[in-house]
């Protein structure tokens, strides 16, 4: 009988553990961002296309492919917030937001995304490679990368002003765009 | 900075890439059917 009694005693003390171990806490609930085209110019009139631009995806470094919302907190060092999430794969929205803006602002062109039709006669295509993309702990956010408009069907950058020193191919941050020279062929 | 105006900041900076691209695509030579 009192052997029972000490197991009652036990097993309530256990189950009172059990209880006092669950936090009653409300667990934070995600929240969902998105990427946001430039939406005043979409309105504008389109003239007629003379030309097709393909944009292609856009590459992110791994460490930015992710569902969380990253913030670089150093060179080395990253925070991943699990309760600030994307929306969406932050590449493709990358890519869909970069191709919208440019539909927006190139009313003679027609902008596609990849994959195009292999028969499309593209003028150009657009390649992206950001090597950083995020808010920074400090308050600012940074793109940091390179772009190049590249001939319709090889990897060559087409050069746009007449100038050999100058290509479609840059560096940009928040500090301001700065020419990048295009290695010799 | 807040996830909010991280997500804003980070569509201002693709707005303005895309601008710097546009600017670029607008200034490439005339195709020639164009220069016909």
């Amino acid at each position: 009988m009192r052997n029972r009694g000490v197991a009652l005693l036990g097993l309530v003390a256990s189950a009172c553990s059990v209880v006092g171990c669950v936090s009653l806490r409300r667990t934070p609930e995600a929240r969902f961002f998105v990427l946001r085209s430039v939406s005043e110019q979409a309105s504008l009139a389109p003239e007629a296309p003379v030309g097709l631009v393909g944009v292609l995806p856009v590459h992110l470094p791994g460490h930015l492919e992710r569902p969380q919302v990253v913030t670089e907190a150093g060179p080395n060092e990253l925070l991943i917030d699990e309760f600030a999430r994307w929306a969406e794969p932050l590449g493709p929205a990358t890519s869909r937001v970069l191709a919208e803006n440019l539909a927006a602002l190139l009313t003679h062109h027609r902008v596609v995304g990849s994959p195009w039709p292999a028969a499309a006669a593209l003028r150009c295509r657009v390649s992206v490679e950001v090597e950083s993309f995020a808010p920074q702990t400090g308050g600012e956010v940074r793109l940091v990368g390179r772009w190049a408009l590249l001939e319709p069907g090889g990897p060559r950058a087409i050069v746009l002003r007449s100038s050999p020193s100058v290509a479609a191919r840059c560096r940009w941050g928040l500090g301001g765009w700065t020419p990048r020279p295009v290695p010799p062929r | 900075m807040d996830a909010t105006a991280g997500a804003a900041a980070m569509s201002d900076l693709l707005a303005e890439l895309a601008a710097q691209v546009a600017a670029a695509v607008r200034e490439l030579p005339p195709e020639p059917a164009e220069a016909r």
